[in-house]
């Protein structure tokens, strides 16, 4: 006998002969089950290996992928050599994607809870359910909240949708939030105001800047591919860098100079650079004469901003505040670069004027649209989802939001939303309660005060989400639909973060998907269709839209999947941009748009909301390590190898004096929350800092590598009312997610 | 060639409708184990195999199951026997904690025997490529990978049904006896491998006491049939070898 077994031969000899006993062809099982398991014979498939072209959907920086398909299976990713994000580079955790895709921990069908119950370490008892009964359980919570309590008790916490947004629209709530109050308004607001553009103005030139000036910008520690390289292009190239943090990150510890400024006062540093620039007449005369508006009136604003007063401010010797004002000055082209959690960023109280100051000292020495400096990205025409498909008419929202976001007026109308400010609105059910409510990809742990925003959701009668994984969120659903990973879908994207000329990206999908997942587009048109309102999406496609936006390009979908390259370019020369859509038509250095809305047109010093104290001595930061993306990455296997957990940073000698040791459990606690974290000891941190990384202390258990792996700074985070954000008119609503401080001590 | 001609529905509990042979039972129980690893059962269906497999213990086994896998068969089909409704939405729920969700186990052979805890993992092309040498790959419909429990369970009771094929047709028994052969390698690199190690885990889970009878049936009888197909190799050899001599 062959102990081996049959050839392929010879075993389709034995299914001949089972034919004829009366068996061939399909297999089909049929056992107790509602679905089958099928078997056939063997077709050569042609699909099952090659390259496919995609872009990165780990960050939004999009860098485009090739990927290589071996029998079926994604074996490789790397970059596009032709992209201008990328080029050719991958980071840490777009070579890692292919972790994520076959995560076995994916959610693979809807599912529906079956226990009433809801929170941290209660099982919610899932039963897998169809598409339909996900999609009409959805809708009938949604109708029965719309019913019985009003239109503006449904909420959306996601990100803008084309779909989503006519659903929201065709319901007629106000109510949609996303994280970016948490994350970079407040630099949204000072782009919006002094540019007239910009909901994400993070394009940046380092490659061929020679005096890089970092207030807390770190992009090379967060693996950021384009910035990480073009800095250290930069350093390659000569360029000087100085990096102004509590903290030492990465890119300070490439840089020439470190100076530990005393957290939240990189305003003062700021003023006094703009105070010694102005007085000394070092800016960029001709290009400031031309582009900027205000001067005069900066000028007479910050006589009272000396070195000397900025030094007792930030600790920082005033000899260096005024040599460090006139490197920048003079060496050109020089750049404050910015992105997100900067010092600009919404993280204390006065960062909206701080990231005021940037765009001031920017300006002055000609760092905006010019090569070497902040670049206006250079987008292609994206026809409208609402000009490709026009909508019916839809009721105006009756009542205000639950967040008061829209008493932010300049950054309200991006109806982004707060973070900080729902928490208090869905616990006490004011000014109206939250009945029914969709989430995706925005998990518990990217809330301030975390644990507090779970016992909010409790408040809400029903919770559908949409994620890919298995995510806290997710636990506290009772509808749960699946999605596919980035590499299973298709489409085509811009890139804003690093757009020198109009260039969009081909996504194929690798591979089919693993699961039986739909995406987002398709939930929520089948949610609408539940409710009754499938007419809102009558005749609307992704195809449709997709060959809509690329015929306005002038190319085609069939073009773009034909490129050998998987991208369309319309590559121009760089022309500066010379006219703003300011109300001067130049760079506001004064703001006539803050002035009009009620805020100061100029930066003055303002201290940071909350300082050291006896009860609560350390300045908090917060950061993320340069493998994971927020909260989103923890259980990729990889990654999880490389940082499986974090830790409370804290400065050696400090911790010496406190008789702390290194690996010491420890209890960070402000007056939000407290948490419990192993100590992990470094010289490059202030005496008077800890820090804590993003993004751990997941306590979904069907997480299963980053389940219970450290613990969510979030906790610490306090919240805000409503009332709280509005009087500290932040025209970017910040969050401030580190303006608090904490206690450390031995567990 | 018109494929769909040839189209056949195999149904697990289908013992009357091929006439009884024994060899049918081993199919139906493959089958019967494939489905209850693919999605979550209803209770119905259950019955209905229960009612059958009764008919299996009492006048069908006999030479091929074990005992382990009569008894713990049994014992699967009393626990189950139920038409309570709450019983179908407890079996709902150990579905998706054991199989939808990572608290469960991860019923792929690659998160098993792969180098990495990961899906389609080098075994998953092991299992593909063993397919496509015996003429067969997983229907398209199918989401599941090649290597998920319930397909290897669906193709080994694609194997048992041609083996009962073969056997009821008259002068197969050299092609039989290559069948079994297979039936021997694909338990051997595959379903031994691993799914009995996917059974424990199974039976760690407390919140899933239905499914701990599941496993215990599914790990006897690929325990049973490897010691079966052993022995019958054994005894092919040595009457081969003897014949020889």
């Amino acid at each position: 006998m062959k102990r081996n077994g049959l050839s392929r031969r010879e075993f389709l000899r034995a299914s001949a002969a089972a034919a004829a006993a009366g068996a061939a062809g399909s297999f089909v099982l049929q056992g107790c089950a509602r679905q089958e398991t099928e078997i056939e014979p063997y077709r050569t498939d042609e699909t099952l290996g090659g390259e496919r072209f995609s872009y990165c959907g780990v960050c939004s920086a999009n860098c485009a992928m090739i990927g290589h398909v071996a029998a079926g299976r994604l074996v490789q990713l790397r970059g596009n050599p032709d992209d201008q994000v990328g080029r050719g580079k991958l980071c840490v955790k777009g070579y890692s994607a292919i972790k994520d895709l076959y995560d076995p921990d994916r959610l693979k069908y809807p599912m529906m809870r079956t226990e009433a119950r809801k929170g941290p370490g209660i099982d919610p008892k899932w039963v897998k359910v169809s598409w339909e009964e996900a999609l009409q359980t959805t809708a009938d919570g949604f109708n029965d909240a719309i019913e019985s309590h009003g239109p503006e008790t449904v909420a959306f916490f996601s990100r803008g949708h084309d779909w989503m947004n006519r659903l929201r629209d065709a319901i007629g709530t106000p109510n949609h939030l996303m994280h970016h109050s948490t994350c970079f308004t407040t630099h949204t607001a000072v782009w919006r105001a002094c540019l007239g553009m910009g909901n994400r103005p993070f394009m940046l030139d380092i490659a061929r800047a020679k005096y890089l000036l970092s207030f807390g910008w770190d992009m090379p520690s967060k693996a950021k591919n384009m910035s990480a390289r073009d800095y250290v292009a930069a350093l390659s190239d000569g360029a000087k860098s100085v990096v102004v943090d509590p903290r030492l990150t990465v890119t300070g510890t490439m840089a020439d100079e470190w100076i530990p400024i005393k957290p939240g006062t990189d305003l003062a540093f700021m003023l006094a650079m703009i105070r010694i620039i102005v007085n000394e007449e070092l800016y960029d005369a001709e290009l400031v004469e031309s582009t900027t508006y205000g001067l005069d009136r900066l000028r007479a604003q910050v006589q009272d901003y000396t070195p000397q007063w900025a030094s007792g401010i930030t600790g920082i010797d005033a000899a260096v505040i005024t040599r460090v004002a006139r490197e920048f000055a003079t060496t050109r082209p020089a750049l404050i670069p910015n992105h997100k959690r900067d010092a600009g960023g919404p993280n204390y109280s006065n960062s909206w004027r701080a990231a005021h100051c940037m765009v001031i000292l920017n300006a002055m020495v000609g760092a905006i649209d010019h090569p070497g400096g902040q670049i206006v990205p250079r987008r292609p025409y994206l026809k409208p989802f609402n000009a490709v498909f026009p909508p019916p008419e839809f009721p105006k929202p009756r009542t205000e939001r639950i967040d008061g976001f829209e008493k932010h007026p300049i950054v309200g109308p991006t109806r982004r939303g707060d973070f900080s400010t729902v928490t208090d609105a869905l616990l006490t059910g004011k000014p109206y309660p939250i009945k029914a409510a969709l989430f995706r990809k925005h998990n518990v742990l990217a809330f301030p005060d975390a644990t507090r925003f779970v016992e909010a959701l409790k408040k809400i009668d029903f919770i559908a989400v949409c994620d890919v994984w298995p995510s806290e969120m997710v636990q506290m659903a009772d509808v749960v639909f699946p999605e596919p990973y980035f590499l299973e879908t298709s489409g085509f994207g811009d890139r804003d973060y690093h757009e020198f000329y109009p260039q969009i990206a081909l996504r194929q999908p690798m591979v089919p998907p693993l699961y039986d997942t739909r995406g987002y587009g398709g939930i929520i048109s089948g949610i609408a269709d539940a409710m009754g309102l499938g007419h809102i999406f009558e005749g609307v496609s992704s195809s449709t839209l997709w060959d809509e936006q690329l015929k306005a390009m002038g190319t085609s979908w069939q073009e773009l999947n034909n490129s050998p390259n998987g991208l369309w370019s319309d590559e121009k020369p760089f022309v500066p941009t010379t006219e703003f859509k300011t109300p001067s038509g130049k760079i506001e250095l004064y703001s006539t748009v803050f002035e009009e809305h009620g805020y100061d047109p100029l930066p003055l010093w303002q201290e940071k909301r909350e300082l050291p104290s006896d009860q609560y001595p350390f300045y908090m930061l917060i950061s993320r390590p340069p493998m994971h993306k927020m909260s989103q990455t923890q259980n990729n296997e990889l990654m999880a190898q490389t940082y499986l957990e974090n830790a409370v940073i804290m400065n050696r000698d400090r911790a010496r004096q406190l008789g702390l040791e290194q690996g010491r459990q420890v209890y960070v606690e402000s007056r939000a929350g407290r948490i419990r974290l192993k100590l992990q000891l470094e010289e490059g941190i202030r005496p008077d800092c800890v820090c804590i990384e993003h993004g751990f202390g997941h306590w979904s258990p069907s997480l299963s590598i980053a389940h219970q792996k450290g613990a969510n700074e979030g906790d610490l985070i306090p919240h805000l009312s409503i009332e709280e954000m509005v009087a500290l008119k932040d025209p970017g609503a910040g969050a401030c997610m580190t303006d608090f401080c904490v206690s450390v001590r031995s567990a | 060639m018109n494929q769909n001609q040839y189209r056949h529905r195999f149904t697990a509990p289908g013992v009357p409708q091929y006439g009884g042979d024994s060899a049918h039972v081993r199919a139906s129980a493959y089958a019967l184990l494939s489905s209850l690893y693919q999605d979550q059962p209803d209770v119905s269906a259950v019955d209905r195999f229960s009612s059958l497999w009764r008919n299996f213990d009492n006048a069908l086994s006999g030479n091929c199951l074990g005992r382990r896998t009569l008894l713990t068969g049994s014992q699967f089909c009393a626990a189950w026997q139920s038409s309570d409704s709450r019983v179908s939405l407890q079996l709902r729920r150990e579905f998706a904690l054991l199989f939808l969700s990572p608290r469960g186990v991860q019923p792929y052979e690659s998160v098993y025997r792969g180098t990495r805890r990961r899906l389609m993992d080098d075994p998953w092309l092991q299992v593909r490529e063993f397919y496509r040498k015996a003429g067969m790959q997983k229907g398209q419909r199918e989401l599941h990978p090649e290597d998920h429990a319930s397909v290897e369970l669906g193709f080994m009771a694609y194997l048992a049904f041609m083996d009962s094929q073969c056997s009821a047709a008259a002068g197969k028994e050299e092609i039989r006896t290559e069948v079994a052969g297979t039936q021997l390698q694909f338990l051997e690199e595959h379903l031994i491998g691993w799914i009995p190690q996917l059974c424990r885990r199974i039976e760690a889970v407390p919140e899933a006491p239905y499914y701990h009878r599941v496993a215990r049936f599914t790990s006897a009888l690929i325990e049973e049939d490897h010691e079966r197909l052993v022995v019958s190799a054994k005894h092919t050899y040595s009457t081969c070898k003897g014949s020889s001599l």
